[in-house]
Formats: C-alpha cells, structure tokens, sequence
C-alpha cells in the first residue's frame, strides 16, 4: 500500500522530530535500526490520495561517517535510495545546516529543504530569501516552515507529492 | 525509477575535479559499483579516506585503489595539506556562498546580542582589568560589611552561651577548675572557636564569587587577565589555575596540569600560592577589624591585589632568567551568554565550600589547637607544673621566642606573632586560632556569668536578629549611606585588645604598619603544608624547596620594605 | 574557509572571543562551530571540554588522589572532588604540528 519511501535527514536539534510527527500524526513505528541501538522512526502519512512511508534518520551533522548516527543515514540515502530526501534546516543556524544538506546533494538523491524555526530566525533579525537559495541550488524546493506552529505543513506535503510524481 | 542527478554541485576545483572525473570514470567501468552508487560521490568519498567503501570498491575493481592512491599523492603535492581538509574547506566555501546570497540580517537584531553589547564594555581592552578590579573590591567591600555583624553574633554565641554550658557541662562531672577545663576553654574552644567566628564572612566571600561564577562574569574575568597572563610570559590557560588559587592553593596546584608545556606548569605553580586563598581571609578579616576598622575592605582588596602584583612581578623577573625563551600560544575562548544566576546552584557552590571550611575547622583546626594547647601546658624554665605555669614560660612560648627575633625588623618579633606564623604553616587559618589561644589567655580568667540555657537561648536568638538588623542597615552603607548611630563605635572585645597592645610593644608604638606588615607576611609566607606537598607530587622536591624557601625570604623582605619604609615615610 | 578559521587561531594575538571571531570571519557562530570541531578532529586545534582533553577531568580526579597519604582532611572531601575547582570556559588552542 505504501506508495513511495522518503526521508527525513538533519542535524540534531533543528525540530525534525517536530516535522516528522507533524506529517505523521500517530501513525509511526518506532524500533531499532538493524543490527544498531540507534531508534529508527517510521511513519505514514497520505496526501492527495498518495501513500507516503517516512523514514526519520538519526541526528547528524555530515555525512562523513565519523559517528554511527552519520553512518547510518548515509547508508540508508545511498543504499536504501529514498525517492525523497527532505533535508530538514534549522534556520536560525542555516550555515551550519548546509552543510549536511550539501552532502546529501552530493548523493544525487532528489531532494526537499524544510527550512523550519524561521520564526526563531525572524525573532533574531535573520531573514532568507527562500526563491534565491532555490534558484543557487539549481531549483531545488525551499520550504519555509515553524513546525511547532504548524505553519508550512501543507506546503511541505504538497511539495513531497510534487516531488515524488515527477519522478 | 531513475535518479535524476542534481544541477548543482560543489565545485571543487580544477586539480580536484580532474582527479574525481578520472576516479568516477575507473568505478563507472565496474558495472555493480555504477548501479549501486553515484560514480562521483563514491569517488569523493574514496578522496576523503572513507576505508569500508575503499574495501567494497577495492574487492569488485582491482585498479581503483592505485588510481586513488597516485590521485592522492597528486593532490597532497599540490596542496601541500591533507585531501579531506580541502575538501571540506571546498563545501564549506560553497555553503558560505550560498548563506551569503540568501541570507540578510537586520543589523539591530542580528549583529549584536545584548551579551555581546555588555562584552563590547566588559572585555574591553582598556576597560576590562578597571571593571574586574572595581567588582573585585565590591566583593570584599560587601563580604566586610555585611559579614561583620554576625562575626561578632558567632562570637558572642561562642564565648558566652556555648563556653558556659561547657563549663557547666564539666562542672557537673566534676571537672570544673582543672586542667580539662581549660583544654575545652581555652584550647578548643579558643580555636576551633576563634576559626569558626568566621564563617559568615566566607559566606558571604563564597555568595559574591558563586554569584559572579553563575552569572558568566568569571569566563570575562579569565578573558580580561589573559592579557596579564601574557605580559608575564604564561600562557593563557594559567589563569584557570590563578582563578581557582583564590579558593584554594591546592586545586590549583593540581590544575596546572592543564598546561602542556613543563615551563608554563612550574611557572604557573610558583606563582599560584600568591593568589590569596581563601583561608587567609580570616586572618586579613581580625587585623582589619581591631587595626584598620574604618578602611576594613579597603586593606583586604589591597592585600588581594598586592598578591596578583608580586605574582606579576615575580613573573617577569622568572621570565627573563629562569624560564626564558618561552613563546605565547594564544587560543580562544567561548564565554558563555549572561544569565541570570541560579539561586539554587549559587546556594550550592557556596555551600560546598562553606562546609569544606567548617570540615577544616573541625580536623585539622581541632587538633593544632590541642596540640598548641599541649606546648602550652608545658612549662619550660620557670617553676610551674603542666597546666598550671605560666604562658611565657610554657614549650610553645620558648620555642616561638627563639625565632622571633628574626622578626625584630618587621615590627612583630613577640613570641605569640611568630608562634601564630609558625603554625599557620599547617593551614592559614591556624594563625587566626592560635592568636585567640595565645592572646586569649588573660581573657579566660575573666568570671562568666553564670546564666540558665534558656537566658542562653534566648540571646542566641535576639544577638541574631539584631546581627541581621545590622546587615541590612550595613547594605546601603555600601553606597555610601550611614544608618547606623553615630555613637555606635564599639569597644574592642579583650583577645582584640590583647592582639592590639601586643603589636603596639613590639613595632614602638608603630602597631598598625606593623600589622599590615604581619598581613603581607601571612599573604606571601607558605600558603600550607597541603599545598606543598601539592607542589612536590606535582614539581619534583626541587622546585618545592625552591618555592618554599623563596616565599619565606620574600615575605620577609616585603614586611620589612613596608614596616621600615613606612616607618621612615612616617606611617602608623 | 577551514583554512580561514585555522589561519585565525594561529595568528591570533592574545585571547580571542568565539563569537567575535564568527563576526570577523561572517560565519554563524554554529558553522564556525562545525569548522572548528573538524579542525578537533584533525588534531589541530585542542577544545578543552573534549572528554580527552587533560583539563578539568585531572583536577578533579588528581587532587583526592594525591592528598590521600596526608592529612589534608577538609581541603578536598568527597569523591566529588574539590569544591573550589570551578567550571571554566570551553577553551581552543591552535596546535603545532
């Protein structure tokens, strides 16, 4: 039943559990990754009559596998090959972000920016221009959201089914 | 379902980029490696040193772990740096190319937090060493003001109530007149008593610094004396020892491990012991009050500073013979935003320390001051019997008097001063118990009154309270507002008096040079036999003789610059 | 950029503030964070709060320890550790190669 697979990549902290049971509500899994202690979180959400399977990775700052928490959402990008990436970015701390999200370009997976806790970079006098940031990353979505208000939910589910149909 | 590639990708420049087309195109010849990874990423990956994908590429495609070794070796030549680092120096440039272009801040808001706006001023070049002098006298300032009201609470509590019910404790089983008595009297409760007085002053010593640790200042405090630090040859990471030296000598002996090299940890550790412990308080604290009452928290502060200079002087003097030829090594710090400190991890950090104070009074006070109550008893020359001679003719009065001419010069050469410096060797605040044994004697024979626990009782209480009333009038004295009765001068207790005309004889009527004198001598003079040994586990017996020898010679030399010299500019 | 931030720690002259350094090289505080924990992990510049740095650990560890054969009784009490070492900052140091 489960139409495609996607991911929810992101540094720790930067509200992605939020996203993720925001998209989910209460349908989620929670087990172990195989084989590790790491928790692994699935869920399931449906959107114009699309049946999403989201995988939450671990935490992480890169992809270069210094950590298991790394190694883990590496493997699972490059191996399992997600239909969707959405790398999930704080964005009072973007910069540092980016950096993740730059490795997961790197891949070649398709990919989403969730740009969440713009309302705490509002609050600090930080404002991105979300179109140009698309435009520089050659046209990929930017989504600009504050998953704990629930605001940009519908835009990030209407752009994962955007996403995942042109494929 | 196919994967499309991405439009835009980190351009890693023209050398890198030729070797990750070469490396891509050698895995794409492997048809498993090409279906299961994207030729250019893996390649990437390979250049950062990833081993397990190097093993699973180096297994399905014999050539590739040459090409990347040769592709390696090229690169190293060319950057002269590892390949991992120019890589991520490359993405790292790329995301800061794109935050620049799509990020704006609003300069208001954005550039300068308000803890960035205080730290403009607090660790200002200039400013920085004002402000942190000028907290530092407030410290002592409000730790004198506020302390001394119930310094004398503890001190009644202690020689009124608490001796009487000792005494009429030993009267009961029959003790009372003999020489038990004057063990508990006049030994340990003399002492241990005499030390406990001051509790309420390293209180509040313990409330102002936990405040100033908890509210981040301590971090900017550490920032500002860095620029000190470097003036002296240390590295900047000495001043964790130095600020830690104001508690206590001994952790900070310890905490010179912190330095890597052996220079600057030997350094640090001669010149921590000039930080003034707090357990020198005490003494400061008594000669303040019965010799400089007005300008209490002035001499304190003074005598804090005077131990950051000898340590500064001292420093540049070692720099230039002992220690030369060292360079800085400068580093950064992160000081953590201000907050608004925590009551309840503030009330901690003070009372860890409060208790380890009480727990010293309680050992190793205890017991010198039996030990200093023994030599007491003793007689020595005169015709007495143990317990019952005369003090000046006692063990520990003839064994003090031998060495005190030494301190002829310095104005204090009476066997109870360098009896007191003799055995504050064992903790700085035995000197503080064994002026109250020594001078306290002549008090002792004075008749308690004789008074029920329930008149005790109830003066503990109301002694308490009007303590408490006195420290809230004391606050705005601080800034400059007198609450108190004019007439309020209080006479001296009698161990004051005593420690008072004991100087006058000896410095020729020069009592309060002479005082300040025995104060710079306690600051300079071997912090305690804790932290010398300290300094042996962690120098090498050389340099602890070194250090021990060479602060007693320097606090000889300093009382006697600052009595003779105060003498003929015509001082006290 | 790395090489920025590593170039930064070996000319600074005297003590440096981390948040000072993010303004002059206009990086978020956060990245320059990121940069600096790469540079850790290269072992080029020392962060006093790693786990292995011999800072606060041999302080509190040492002193127990050591006084253990004296009668140093109230000077450091408890497994705790001495009540007068305090928390200082986090601390980096550039290191030679």
């Amino acid at each position: 039943m489960t139409d495609v697979t996607i991911a929810l990549a992101g540094n720790p902290n930067t509200g992605k559990s939020t996203v993720f049971n925001a998209l989910t509500g209460s349908r989620q899994h929670v087990g172990n990754w195989p084989g590790k202690t790491v928790e692994k979180k699935e869920g399931f959400f449906e959107y114009k009559g699309l049946n999403i399977q989201i995988v939450d990775l671990p935490g992480a700052y890169s992809l270069s596998a210094y950590s298991l928490e790394e190694q883990i959402a590496r493997d699972f990008i490059v191996k399992e090959k997600p239909a969707l990436v959405v790398s999930v970015t704080d964005a009072a701390n973007l910069e540092r972000n980016l950096y993740l999200t730059t490795q997961i370009l790197e891949t070649g997976a398709p990919m989403i920016i969730a740009l969440n806790m713009t309302d705490v970079a509002n609050s600090r006098g930080v404002k991105i221009d979300a179109p140009q940031m698309s435009r520089s990353l050659g046209g990929i979505p930017v989504i600009k959201m504050a998953a704990r208000r629930g605001q940009g939910l519908d835009e990030l589910k209407e752009a994962i089914v955007a996403a995942t149909r042109e494929l | 379902m196919t994967l499309s590639t991405t439009p835009v990708q980190v351009d890693y420049g023209k050398q890198i980029e030729r070797e990750l087309k070469e490396l891509g195109e050698a895995i794409a010849q492997t048809p498993e490696l090409a279906e299961a990874y994207n030729p250019r990423w893996l390649a990437i990956q390979l250049l950062e040193g990833d081993e397990t994908l190097l093993a699973e590429v180096a297994a399905l495609n014999g050539n590739a772990p040459q090409i990347l070794e040769a592709s390696i070796e090229r690169l190293e030549q060319i950057y002269g740096e590892d390949v991992d680092v120019m890589l991520a120096d490359r993405r790292y440039n790329f995301v800061n190319t794109l935050v620049q272009g799509a990020v704006t801040r609003s300069t208001a808001a954005g550039a300068l937090t308000a803890s960035d706006k205080i730290d403009k001023i607090v660790t200002h070049r200039w400013l920085g060493i004002p402000i942190f002098l000028v907290l530092m006298w407030a410290v002592f300032k409000i730790t004198t003001d506020v302390a001394a009201p119930y310094l004398d609470w503890v001190d009644g509590v202690v020689t009124g109530p608490v001796s009487n019910r000792v005494v009429s404790l030993l009267g009961l089983i029959g003790l009372e007149g003999t020489w038990v008595e004057s063990l508990f009297v006049d030994g340990i409760l003399a002492g241990v008593g005499g030390v406990l007085v001051f509790v309420p002053v390293l209180m509040s010593l313990y409330l102002a610094l936990a405040v100033l640790e908890d509210s981040g200042y301590m971090a900017r405090a550490a920032f500002v004396m860095d620029r000190l630090m470097s003036v002296i040859g240390l590295h900047g990471k000495s001043f964790l020892p130095m600020v830690v030296g104001f508690g206590c000598t001994v952790p900070a002996i310890y905490a010179t491990r912190t330095l890597k090299s052996e220079k600057d940890r030997i350094l640090t550790g001669l010149l921590v012991p000039f930080m003034s412990c707090s357990a020198r308080l005490p003494v400061y604290i008594l000669f303040a009050a019965i010799f400089f009452p007005r300008y209490g928290g002035l001499v304190v502060f003074s005598l804090y500073l005077l131990g950051i200079l000898t340590a500064v002087a001292l420093g540049l003097i070692l720099k230039s013979t002992l220690f030369k030829g060292k360079e800085q090594t400068p580093f950064v710090m992160e000081l953590p935003p201000y907050r608004v400190p925590n009551p309840k991890s503030v009330w901690s950090y003070m009372w860890e320390r409060t208790a380890s104070f009480i727990q010293n009074a309680w050992t190793i006070i205890l017991a010198t001051s039996i030990v200093i109550w023994i030599l007491m008893a003793i007689p020595m020359g005169g015709g007495g019997k143990f317990a019952d001679t005369d003090v000046n003719q006692s063990a520990f009065a003839t064994v003090s008097g031998a060495i005190a001419p030494l301190l002829k010069p310095l104005g204090f050469n009476s066997w109870q001063a360098s009896g007191s410096l003799i055995t504050g060797f064992v903790a700085k605040e035995v000197v503080v118990s064994t002026m109250a044994q020594v001078y306290g004697v002549a008090e002792a024979a004075e008749a308690a009154e004789t008074t029920t626990f329930i008149q005790d009782a109830g003066q503990v209480a109301t002694s308490f309270i009007s303590a408490t009333v006195d420290t809230l009038k004391s606050i705005p004295l601080i800034v400059g507002i007198n609450l108190f009765d004019e007439e309020a001068e209080e006479e001296p207790g009698a161990l004051m008096g005593a420690i008072h005309a004991g100087f006058e004889a000896t410095s020729d009527g020069h009592a309060a040079l002479a005082a300040f004198a025995f104060l710079v001598f306690v600051l300079i003079y071997t912090p305690c036999m804790v932290a010398v040994a300290a300094a042996r586990h962690e120098f090498g017996v050389r340099w602890m003789w070194f250090s021990v020898i060479g602060q007693l010679v320097l606090a000889w030399l300093m009382a006697f610059v600052i009595f003779q010299g105060g003498k003929l500019l015509g001082f006290g | 950029m790395l090489h920025q931030v590593l170039n930064e720690f070996k000319s600074a002259q005297g003590a440096l503030n981390l948040s000072d350094l993010a303004r002059k090289l206009k990086v978020e505080q956060s990245a320059l964070d990121g940069m600096i924990q790469f540079w850790v992990r290269k072992g080029r510049i020392e962060d006093s709060q790693l786990a292995n740095s011999p800072a606060l650990s041999a302080v509190k560890g040492a002193a127990p320890s050591a006084c253990s054969g004296l009668s140093c009784a109230g000077s450091c009490p408890g497994p705790q550790g001495c009540p007068y070492v305090m928390e200082m900052p986090r601390i980096l140091s550039y290191v030679k190669k």
